[in-house]
């Protein structure tokens, strides 16, 4: 997995984070898809962030690529404007410093300080970030500066008005995240001022190679041995190229107003001595320091690692860790189902026949047998179980009376042990009426509503029309 | 760890005593099987599996319920004496001659699950009185020589003869039965019938460990996730600040534009905390709460809806002010002291200058903006907090609206105050303003400390 993976996972985060993809609901409807897929899928072994750049990388289409694109070129359009702006700036510093109205010459210190002057003074505070700035969690101002400063600028080129520039936003923003960013920050700063150095550089050669130059220096506080101590002490490295540098006698025989004329040797001298300098004290370092900010970067960039915890990714951890799959089917239903004849369904009874006899079958209470609503008749059984059914079919073989009531509680769900229940009655007494009783209070009635249809179905299967059933107030019998 | 063949189990019944709800909230998945009132809902067998680290670890099959079970005894029993087979052998050749037993085709696709499975749960609606034909239904098991574990369903019910049940099943010699409502879901039951698994199927035991530790850390991360949605979700809603010019049709513009980002972004977060707890959004709705179809019904801007929650808001002319808009007005740098003015203009170059920033130009340039009032933000928080309570307890087999108890600021954080203090100072916090900084950490840290708290208010 490369940054630029986990940099399209981010992109995916923020179009999620800003409403413009519904990624869990795609995945939920892939994941009711996909029935038994083989458990050894190299995926379930691999790590939550591989897995959840895995399903990122699914959503990243055409148009998020070019939001990473369009992004990446605006930032290299913006780092080279910014690197020939800092050359530009070295060349107007150093003509700058050609340009003075000194008669003798150019002041060979004021020119190393308007070129290394600047430079040092930003490496010093460069420095100073990044050691305040260690903790990247720190909420110093220091901290955030240099994010700050990048926020700022792409703001105002950019702007935050639509959801695609937001987006570009997010993914700068994933550039500049505080462990790698600071070292891309630090990367574009030495390289700018570099380019600054160079710039400076190219245009003291230019001058030097198409004009005659005295150098010269001048002082009103300081001691003239100072600048002795000091061109000596930063001639010392250039020397060690074995170029010929300015001694003490140079130096003395440069003050400006000093009678004797420059030699050409004097002027070799200081020249190298200058373009020496420039390299060795301006450009070297702010190479070598962009050469490691770059390797630090690439390095710290490659460590990046998503931040699990975020809700985004733990609810897309959770969407890819389903805690169950369905397997499907495994013994199909294969019989139609059964309708009832529609002539039998119809309005209910209001109340049972006067005269009966009446069978309790599964009721709710011992309470609610016998029930109150009988009027006429006798309780001829109550059946519970497989040896009370059978009593009553052994009792029914030899019945003769005109009509039965079944009551029942409303809240029995109509099976097919009631139905095959229900036919055998019928069977044994043919010459009997078969009513339905069903025992309910109002609470049953308006919880189950569903219920009462379910019998008047199951009646009908077994030929006993609605106007044969009737429902028993359960509560007259409390 | 290395997984050896997944538990298999098939779950069975009597019709309609939920089955296939038990496997919905044990599977955490609604989408599973389908569910009615009605007998005989459930025609076919069907399977899931439970997964650990990705891989089954339970296979479940969830069989028709048993409906005729005295009718099926009888021709069991009827086979053992003509055939002269014990009672495992009448399954097996039921099963062999199912043609002739068409009135038994449903009940015959159970025998044959009973053959292939190691464990049965035998799912109870404890809501029914004990019948016979229920006791059958156990006879039938015991057929199978294969270990039951009895689940009481509905015990959360007002008719619940849990009691009852649990006497009769004892008295029939089944002591690990286990309570377990499908829809008022409790962790510690799903646990318990776990553990009553590890005491029967002992070569199992480290299997069934593993799941119930994925379990209880799942649990903690989805409290966890569902935490930082909703803290995340104030702090946007409570950053959140739109300019406007300094007269009535600005004003009521900015209030609209407001209002419709924070509804937005509540109904986003309940709609994500729904998905997380694998809730789908259409089959959630709720009354009080006024969810339909995964939308908020019942606006937060509105006066009754504040009342409703119980918010109470200080004084009359607060009431007044606040209740009716949801939002609070106040132009725009007035609530800067001038100590916090000058430090503002001196840090208006660093970060730190940056929250003061706007507020300054704002009172240069004399506009005005608008944010969340109080009220609106308790009732936001602690409506979605009541969404997490209720989710939590809600088996993935419930079918009916998500009720709401009275809610009261009680049931906030004593650190609510403080919160908005926080937030309607830090506008750089809300991602649903132009303002959004993401780089600031203290955002990161506010959002988790809130979510820490908001955590151990949960019941």
């Amino acid at each position: 997995m490369t940054f630029r993976d986990r940099q399209i996972a981010e992109l995916v985060k923020a179009r999620y984070n800003n409403g413009l993809i519904d990624i869990f609901t795609a995945i939920s409807s892939e994941n009711s898809k996909l029935i038994d897929t083989p458990s050894e899928s190299p995926e379930a072994k691999s790590s939550k962030e591989a897995r959840i750049i895995k399903a990122c990388n699914r959503f990243h289409d055409d148009s998020s690529e070019e939001i990473i694109n369009s992004t990446t070129r605006k930032i290299s359009v913006l780092s080279t404007l910014f690197l020939v702006l800092m050359f530009s700036l070295g060349t107007l510093a150093a003509l700058q410093s050609f340009a003075q109205p000194s008669i003798s010459g150019v002041n060979v210190f004021w020119l190393l300080l308007l070129l290394l002057g600047p430079n040092l003074l930003m490496l010093i505070i460069w420095v100073a970030m990044m050691l305040f700035n260690h903790n990247p969690s720190s909420s110093s101002s220091l901290t955030s500066l240099p994010g700050y400063i990048i926020r700022q600028f792409v703001a105002a080129i950019y702007g935050t008005k639509n959801d695609q520039k937001a987006l570009q936003i997010n993914i700068l923003k994933t550039l500049y995240k505080p462990l790698h960013g600071r070292w891309l920050f630090s990367l574009i700063s030495h390289l700018g001022w570099a380019g600054f150095m160079l710039g400076g550089l190219a245009c003291v050669l230019l001058i030097l190679l198409a004009r005659q130059v005295n150098f010269v220096w001048e002082t009103t506080l300081l001691d003239a041995d100072a600048f002795t101590h000091l061109t000596l002490m930063l001639s010392y490295l250039p020397s060690l190229t074995g170029l010929d540098m300015p001694n003490a006698t140079t130096v003395a025989q440069s003050r400006l107003g000093a009678p004797e004329g420059q030699l050409a040797d004097v002027r070799t001298q200081w020249a190298t001595f200058l373009i020496l300098c420039i390299v060795v004290y301006g450009l070297l370092p702010r190479l070598l320091l962009a050469g490691v900010s770059y390797h630090l970067y690439r390095s710290r960039r490659e460590a990046f690692r998503l931040d699990l915890s975020e809700p985004f990714y733990q609810q897309l951890i959770r969407h890819l860790d389903p805690p169950s799959r369905q397997a499907g089917i495994l013994d199909p239903d294969a019989l139609p189902p059964t309708s009832p004849s529609s002539d039998l369904v119809g309005p209910l009874a209001a109340q049972g026949p006067e005269a009966a006899d009446w069978i309790g079958f599964e009721l709710d209470n011992s309470s609610d047998w016998p029930p109150v609503a009988i009027k006429q008749g006798k309780v001829l059984h109550l059946v519970n179980d497989r040896q009370t059914q059978q009593q009553l079919f052994d009792l029914l073989k030899s019945y003769e009376g005109h009509a039965l009531v079944i009551a029942t509680s409303l809240l029995r769900t109509p099976d097919r042990g009631i139905e095959r229940f229900l036919r055998q009655i019928q069977k044994s007494s043919s010459q009997t009426v078969v009513w339905i009783g069903l025992s309910a209070s109002s609470a049953d009635m308006a919880n189950h509503p569903e219920r009462l249809d379910d019998w008047i179905q199951l009646s009908a299967r077994c030929h006993i029309p609605s106007h044969q059933i009737f429902v028993i107030d359960k509560d007259q019998n409390r | 760890m290395t997984l050896t063949n997944p538990i298999k189990v098939a779950v069975v019944g009597h019709t309609n005593a939920g089955k296939t709800s038990l496997l919905r909230t044990l599977l955490r998945d609604e989408a599973f099987g389908e569910v009615s009132n009605h007998a005989g809902t459930t025609r076919h067998v069907e399977a899931a599996s439970l997964l650990l680290d990705g891989k089954p670890a339970i296979d479940f099959v969830d069989t028709p319920g048993f409906e005729d079970s005295i009718g099926l005894l009888t021709t069991l029993e009827e086979l053992q004496k003509t055939e002269g087979i014990d009672r495992l052998e009448s399954l097996r050749a039921i099963c062999q001659i199912a043609h002739l037993y068409p009135d038994f085709d449903q009940e015959i696709k159970v025998i044959r699950q009973l053959l292939s499975n190691e464990l049965f749960f035998y799912v109870v609606d404890v809501r029914e009185p004990v019948l016979g034909k229920y006791i059958n239904e156990l006879d039938i098991l015991a057929y199978a020589a294969r270990p039951v574990i009895p689940v009481l369903n509905f015990t959360a019910s007002a008719s619940a003869q849990t009691k009852i049940w649990k006497e009769h099943l004892a008295q029939l010699n089944f002591h690990t039965q286990v309570v377990f409502d499908t829809v008022a879901f409790k962790a510690d039951d799903e646990k318990r019938l776990l553990k009553q698994m590890q005491t029967i199927l002992s070569d199992r035991y480290e299997l069934l460990e593993s799941i119930i530790d994925q379990h209880e850390q799942q649990r903690s991360e989805l409290v966890e996730s569902a935490c930082l949605m909703i803290s995340e979700l104030m702090v946007d809603a409570g950053g959140l600040y739109i300019d406007c010019a300094n007269n009535t049709a600005s004003i009521d513009a900015a209030q609209s534009a407001l209002q419709e980002k924070i509804r937005d972004a509540d109904t986003r977060c309940m709609q994500s905390v729904l998905q997380l707890y694998r809730f789908q959004l259409a089959s959630i709705s709720s009354t009080e709460l006024s969810i339909d179809q995964g939308e908020w019904k019942l606006d937060l801007f509105d006066d009754s809806n504040i009342q409703r929650f119980g918010i109470a808001v200080g004084s009359g002319a607060a009431k007044g002010a606040l209740l009716g808009a949801g939002f609070d007005l106040f132009t725009a740098g007035m609530s800067l002291g001038a100590g916090t003015a000058t430090g503002a203009l001196a840090g208006a170059l660093l970060q730190t200058g940056q929250r003061y920033r706007h507020e300054l130009n704002a009172r240069i340039k004399g506009y005005r903006s608008v944010c969340a009032s109080e009220p609106t933000l308790r009732v936001l928080l602690l409506r979605q907090l009541d969404l997490l309570n209720k989710l939590q307890r809600r088996g993935h087999a419930a079918t009916d609206a998500l009720s709401v108890e009275s809610l009261s600021g009680e049931d906030l954080p004593k650190e609510f105050q403080d919160w908005i203090k926080q937030l309607h100072g830090n506008p750089q916090w809300s991602r649903l303003s132009k303002r959004f900084d993401s780089q600031d950490e203290s955002r990161n840290h506010f959002v988790t400390e809130v979510a820490d708290k908001l955590k151990q208010k949960l019941k």
